[in-house]
């Protein structure tokens, strides 16, 4: 594991450098971010500025252009599809969709990591591996259910609990609170601070719900124009008299 | 410019699916096999394909005796119909048809829900798991359509030819023993073996247009409509290519 600067932390994620364009249109231009182990960093930006791309090339969904990226040690450019997929293993994506298996029960959706990678052999395995998910989500009895029978709330948290079943190290949270109602919204902010302290995970929120900024992140970095225009805790951004940072809180 | 611009589209999706191909072929079919969704597969491929493909077989035998009856009775060969029928249906129809048809069912299913489950972020989750979604989703499809198919298309001939005694008793009564006594005199190896051997490639070529179309579609549900449409247009083409391969191929061999 590497160790960085800020005291000596082990760092989980190092970015540099990182560019990435879509044709003409530059999305990530020389962006560079470190998280720290423990730490839930928050990215915030505009709409379209290039934070889902931000983690969808972290965790190797899109090729970045240039730059590096090494997570948990590895640098992921180096990584065949095989070691890839194990380092993955490691990690959590909770998708801003979602992204349930939709024709397949809430069961078999948290079943199919855990089958896939061969981590559980009985059949109590799997069940006590579900139940315990599903019960730090609070929806035990949503288990048969299919995902189209699920309300945006239930579905997002059934989501977390298929990224958690694997026990990821890091995990990567996609606009968690968009779409849901301000109490449904808080309450999943009260579940990514939970699983942080059960599991000890670091995450990457990417969100401009600044409540949700605020409940959950030990630290943001601010997206603008490709680069890392900013970094600081909320208070300090919340503090700060740069008019491109106090527009998301106005 | 548009000409171009055509020209272009079309080399790079010639390209882009032999890159998939190849993909198949390198690191698809390396182990951990998913045999148990390769078994689910085949059931709704294979099985859940039969009664349409057995229904269209039995239509094709009992039509292909009615219209050619007519013709051969003008010139006085009547009696050479199962002959005719059981040499065309076991040779070049069955197969073709039964492709055709499983290209219209499976190759726009597979098109479909891969491609729904690309815009929904199903087969993003599925490789930021950890699960190769290539293995799992494709190589499963297209091996389970390249066995399925010779399968449907043996039981579809055998069907046809059922099909075609009943249309020849329709106008005439034949014995159901002279009827397939005729048909598998005039039949030999070289009929059925390069007949058999086609549907393989007919499989593979439905199985990895739908498995392409649906994994790389994009634009939402539009994307999804696209993807299932071009999936059986593209693979009812191949096919025809192939068959027209395979003549050729049979041709140069002396098997015809």
């Amino acid at each position: 594991m590497m160790k960085e600067s800020e005291n000596d932390r082990e760092a989980v994620i190092v970015v540099s450098h990182l560019c990435k364009q879509f044709g003409d249109n530059v999305v990530l231009n020389d962006f560079n971010l470190e998280v720290f182990k423990g730490d839930n960093v928050v990215v915030l930006g505009k709409s379209g500025s290039g934070k889902s791309v931000l983690i969808k090339c972290i965790v190797g969904l899109i090729k970045p252009d240039s730059g590096s990226i090494h997570v948990l040690g590895e640098d992921i450019s180096k990584l065949n599809e095989e070691e890839l997929d194990k380092l993955r293993t490691k990690l959590g994506f909770l998708f801003q969709s979602n992204a349930l298996y939709d024709s397949i029960t809430i069961r078999d959706n948290l079943e199919f990591p855990l089958l896939r990678h061969h981590l559980v052999f009985t059949q109590d395995q799997i069940d006590s591996a579900v139940s315990e998910v599903l019960e730090n989500v609070g929806l035990q009895y949503a288990v048969d259910m299919m995902p189209s029978e699920l309300s945006g709330g239930m579905a997002k948290r059934i989501a977390l609990a298929r990224t958690l079943i694997l026990k990821p190290e890091i995990i990567f949270y996609d606009e968690p609170t968009t779409g849901l109602d301000p109490v449904t919204a808080r309450e999943i902010d009260v579940l990514i601070l939970k699983m942080k302290k059960k599991y000890n995970t670091s995450s990457i929120i990417i969100s401009h719900d600044m409540n949700c900024v605020r409940d959950t992140a030990d630290k943001v970095v601010l997206l603008l124009d490709g680069k890392c225009y900013a970094q600081g805790t909320y208070t300090e951004f919340l503090e700060s008299a740069d008019i491109k940072v106090k527009q998301f809180f106005e | 410019m548009s000409i171009i611009k055509d020209n272009s589209q079309f080399f790079n999706e010639t390209g882009n699916i032999s890159r998939f191909t190849f993909r198949f072929f390198s690191t698809g079919l390396k182990p951990r096999f998913e045999f148990n969704e390769f078994l689910a597969q085949s059931y709704y491929i294979g099985y859940k394909s039969l009664p349409l493909v057995g229904l269209t077989g039995f239509i094709m035998g009992l039509v292909l005796t009615m219209q050619l009856r007519p013709s051969l009775l003008l010139y006085g060969v009547e009696s050479q119909l199962p002959v005719m029928v059981g040499v065309a249906i076991v040779r070049e129809i069955g197969p073709v048809i039964t492709a055709l048809i499983f290209a219209g069912k499976i190759g726009s299913s597979i098109g479909a829900e891969l491609g729904s489950m690309k815009v929904t972020e199903q087969i993003d989750s599925m490789e930021v798991s950890g699960i190769n979604p290539f293995k799992y989703l494709v190589s499963t499809r297209i091996v389970s359509t390249t066995l399925m198919l010779p399968i449907l298309t043996i039981l579809s001939d055998t069907i046809s030819l059922f099909g075609a005694y009943i249309g020849v008793n329709i106008n005439s009564v034949t014995s159901f023993n002279l009827f397939f006594t005729q048909i598998f005199q005039s039949l030999s190896f070289s009929d059925v073996l390069p007949a058999v051997i086609k549907t393989f490639f007919f499989g593979f070529a439905v199985g990895l247009v739908g498995c392409y179309k649906g994994f790389n579609s994009n634009k939402g549900t539009r994307g999804v409509g696209r993807a299932a449409n071009s999936a059986v247009v593209l693979s009812s083409v191949l096919i025809f290519i192939i068959d027209l391969l395979a003549v050729q191929i049979t041709g140069i061999m002396g098997l015809n």
